[in-house]
Order: structure tokens, then C-alpha cells, then sequence
């Protein structure tokens, strides 16, 4: 009998089920968004942090130069050294300047692209290159990932505060909506306690009732919103889908896990506070 | 199952109902208890049957004083005592069967022990053919008749009944005395309140009279 409920509850269960689907809704698109952003800054960071772009400014002995700095990055940790010949360098220029723009006699720099290995830093190969060729110029990805991080610590903590706010309105929602419940089963609550229930027992003939009412409700909101995010993946991208790695998995993870602990938390606290008003 | 009641004290409000109670049960035996309209009766059920907790006082159990504050205790004495109330409360959501079954259900029986028991209690009843109707499709009779079934299913050590002949015909009343006697023989106690002393005198058992905000016992 013990997962059996002994008393069949004909609660209106109607509101408590799209309150818990819609907030299970929400937090899969919250916490899709906010694992997405996260994975995304990690993936760019990874990637494009040390990488450097050094470029050597047209001269008489720019060559010398350039073996210069090419031997001092085969030795001091950069992997991934490429120097972009004249004809690649000539494509860049046609796609700003135009296919009749003649570029041979143009003064063109020599570039090359390296990658700082995980024992280097890039401050440390741009201090030693700029000994060796103090004319050499730098750019790197730096500049670019400072921003995109602070975009996605604001992104990060705007999901953090729609978590929080969802959790909060899904807890109140779910406390009154037990609340009621209760009331309306009060005469109930009372008989059996004079028979002799604990209010454990009876409190396990509601949880009976509100669990698969929240894996039910919980799942299709989930459902749904996976839905949402594969279409807008889709029409956005229709290759990737929008999605890398376990991203999606994880939101779906968090929100399912998230909407199913706070409903029941919420309806055992109310009960809790309901049946020791009984309890005496 | 002895209880004793210690300098009881109860009021709702301002309105005392006992001042300072004094009452021992020892002896198995059928009470009746009498007294004027709202002098106490139902209180007094209510507080031998752990449904009420006096404003001051104490009750004791077999000796050892019943702890309001420890309810998983509180829980196992009541499993000890049947009530029947005055105005039935079965559990409308639940049939006929169900409604006698609760209690085993919550002492956690065995299943098939339970269909035992009930389908006696219901064989006992009268009420073979009404077993999967509803308390709301019964007569005011038969929903006492069932209130009665299910106190005594569990086979209580006390049955406190509130009113217990106010519903019933002289026949029902009879069979139901006939089966109280028949408790009490197994050691069972009972104590039923009624606002009529005749009947009550007519019965030739103890009487408990609630008067001036104390039991006596004639």
C-alpha cells in the first residue's frame, strides 16, 4: 500500500499542473541559454585566446626579420606558426579593394599567425619578438574576448536572476496552490487523524498525488521548450541546429531536476506547516 | 486500556466547560454518559478519545501521561480507541468498502487481511449490496452503520460513541447494543453519551453524569 494512495484526492489539479509546466517551460529556456552562453564563451576562449597575429611592416630587410621572429617562435613555445604568403594576403586585400585594384607594386607587410602553446603567454612572446624586431606589430583576439566575456557574465547572472525569479514564483505559486489544497481536505486530514494517522501517512497520500502530477507537467513543459529551441536552431542554422555538445541535454537536466525538487519542496513545507496545525 | 483523567481543565475561550475534571476508567465495562445539553459530553468523548488537548491537566494511559507533543505516540494511542462521531465523518471520496478499510489501511495491515475483516464488518452490517456505493447515496442509518463498522474494525481497546441511537430504528439499535455487550465480554470499553436518560437507565450499567462542570458516577 505504500505507494498506493489510500484516499482518492480529486483536487483540482488543473492549475497546480500549468503553473509547474509553464515555470519547467521557462527555466528549459533559461537554462538552455545560460549553459549555452557559458559553453560558447569557454569554446571561444579556448580557441582564440592565444592566438597572435604578428605583423612585420614592409622594409629593405623584412625577411631577416622575419626569420627572426619565425626562429624565435619555433623555440619559445607557439605551435600553429603560419605565414600567409603574398597571394593569400592579396585575396584579403581584393575583398575590400576590388578584383581591378592592382596590387603588385603595393608595399605589403609580412604576417604571420602563431599560437601560444599552454606554457607561454602571449605577453611573454611580445616581449621577446619586439627585442628582436622592435618595428613588429601585434594583434591579437585579446580585446575582442574581454567584451564577449563581460557580455556573457551579464548574460550569465540576467539567467541567474530569471532562475532565481522563476524558483521564487514557481514556490509561492505551489505553497498556496498546496495551501488550498489542504483547506479544502481539511475535514478529511482531521478524521484521519483521529483514526490514527501519522501525518507522514498523510502526507505521503498528497505527495502521491502532486509527484506524477509534476513529473507530468514538468516533462511536457520541457518537451516543449526543446521543441522551441530545435525549431529556432533550425530556421537559424539548419547544419547545426544551434546546439553544441551536451547543451541542450544539460538544460533539460536542470530545468526537469530543478521544477520537480522545488514543487515538491514547496508542497512538503506547506504540508508540513498544515499538519501540525492538525497534528495536536 | 485504563485512562485517567487528572485536574482537567477546558475551555473554549472565555467559557469553561471543566474547571478541575477528575475521572478514572479502570473497570471494563458499557458507561453511559449523561448530562444536560452543552454541558461537556462531547468534550469529554472528544478528550477521552486524544481528539482534544485539556487547556490544563492531565490524561494518563495505562499509567503514563499522553505527550500532545510527541505525535507519532499520540498516533498509536488513538489506533487504540474507536470513535464514533455524531455526525459520521466518512470520507466522501472513498465507497462504502474503503471507508471501513481506512483504519486497518493505516495501521499498515496486510491487504488481503483487510479484505477479510471489511467484508465481515460489511456482513455484519446489512449493508452486503451497498458495498462500492458512495457515503452520499446512503441513508443517514446505514452512514452510522458504517461509522460504527469502521471504529470497530480495528478492534479497539475503547470505543467512545457520540449520539450513537440518534439515526438508528429500535431494531438496528438493539443488533448494535447486543454487539457492544459482546465487545465488552472481549475486554473492550465503551462509553457511549446520550441525552437520553431513560434509555440509558434502562441499560442497568454505569452511569457517568457530567453536572456542575465535574463526572459523577452513579
Amino acid at each position: 500500500m505504500f505507494f498506493k494512495p489510500v484516499i482518492p484526492l480529486k483536487f483540482g489539479s488543473k492549475f497546480l499542473g500549468l503553473i509547474i509546466l509553464f515555470t519547467a517551460f521557462l527555466a528549459t529556456l533559461t537554462a538552455f541559454a545560460g549553459v549555452f552562453t557559458l559553453n560558447l564563451t569557454a569554446r571561444w576562449e579556448k580557441e582564440l585566446a592565444n592566438q597572435i597575429v604578428i605583423e612585420i611592416p614592409f622594409s629593405s630587410n623584412m625577411q631577416y626579420e622575419a626569420e627572426k621572429v619565425l626562429t624565435y617562435l619555433q623555440t619559445n613555445n607557439a605551435s600553429n606558426i603560419h605565414v600567409l604568403k603574398t597571394e593569400e594576403q592579396v585575396n584579403l586585400l581584393t575583398k575590400w579593394l576590388g578584383s581591378n585594384f592592382d596590387t603588385s607594386n603595393l608595399p605589403l607587410p609580412i604576417i604571420i599567425e602563431a599560437e601560444a602553446k599552454k606554457t607561454a603567454t602571449l605577453t611573454d612572446l611580445k616581449t621577446g619578438i619586439t627585442i628582436l624586431v622592435p618595428s613588429a606589430e601585434f594583434s591579437s583576439n585579446q580585446d575582442a574576448l574581454k567584451e564577449l566575456k563581460k557580455i556573457a557574465t551579464t548574460t550569465k547572472w540576467a539567467m541567474l536572476s530569471a532562475l532565481f525569479t522563476l524558483i521564487t514564483t514557481l514556490s509561492i505559486a505551489i505553497f498556496f496552490a498546496s495551501n488550498s489544497i489542504f483547506m479544502a481536505y481539511s475535514e478529511e486530514i482531521e478524521t484521519l487523524f483521529i483514526l490514527g494517522a501519522t501525518p507522514f501517512y498523510i502526507l505521503r497520500q498528497f505527495i502521491l498525488k502532486i509527484v506524477p502530477l509534476a513529473l507530468k507537467n514538468s516533462g511536457t513543459g520541457a518537451i516543449v521548450a526543446s521543441l522551441v529551441i530545435f525549431t529556432g536552431g533550425f530556421i537559424v542554422d539548419k547544419s547545426t541546429l544551434l546546439l553544441g555538445g551536451y547543451d541542450m541535454l544539460y538544460a533539460i537536466i536542470i530545468a526537469l531536476g530543478g521544477t520537480i525538487i522545488i514543487t515538491l519542496s514547496a508542497a512538503i513545507y506547506c504540508a508540513n506547516n498544515f499538519l501540525k496545525h492538525f497534528a495536536r | 486500556m485504563i485512562i485517567e483523567l487528572k485536574n482537567i481543565r477546558f475551555n473554549f475561550g472565555s467559557h469553561h466547560i471543566f474547571k478541575s475534571l477528575n475521572l478514572k476508567i479502570n473497570t471494563t465495562n458499557l458507561y453511559f454518559l449523561t448530562g444536560a445539553n452543552s454541558s461537556g459530553k462531547t468534550v469529554l468523548l472528544k478528550l477521552l478519545g486524544l481528539q482534544l488537548k485539556p487547556s490544563g491537566g492531565q490524561i494518563l494511559i495505562d499509567d503514563k501521561v499522553v505527550n500532545y507533543n510527541n505525535i507519532k505516540e499520540l498516533a498509536k494511542l488513538r489506533q487504540k480507541i474507536g470513535f464514533i462521531f455524531d455526525e459520521h465523518k466518512l470520507l466522501t471520496d472513498l465507497n462504502v468498502f474503503d471507508n471501513i478499510a481506512l483504519p486497518l489501511r493505516i495501521m499498515g495491515e496486510n491487504e488481503r487481511k483487510v479484505r477479510e475483516k471489511t467484508n465481515s464488518m460489511i456482513e455484519w452490517s446489512g449493508l452486503k449490496d451497498k458495498t462500492r456505493k458512495m457515503p452520499n447515496e446512503l441513508s443517514s442509518s446505514e452512514q452510522k452503520l458504517i461509522s460504527i463498522a469502521r471504529s470497530i474494525i480495528k478492534r479497539p481497546q475503547i470505543i467512545l460513541a457520540d449520539e450513537l441511537t440518534k439515526d438508528l430504528d429500535s431494531q438496528t439499535n438493539q443488533r448494535i447494543m447486543l454487539l457492544l455487550h459482546e465487545l465488552v465480554k472481549q475486554n473492550t470499553t465503551v462509553v457511549l453519551s446520550t441525552h437520553d436518560h431513560t434509555w440509558a437507565n434502562n441499560h442497568k450499567q454505569p452511569i457517568l453524569i457530567i453536572k456542575d462542570h465535574n463526572v459523577h458516577l452513579s
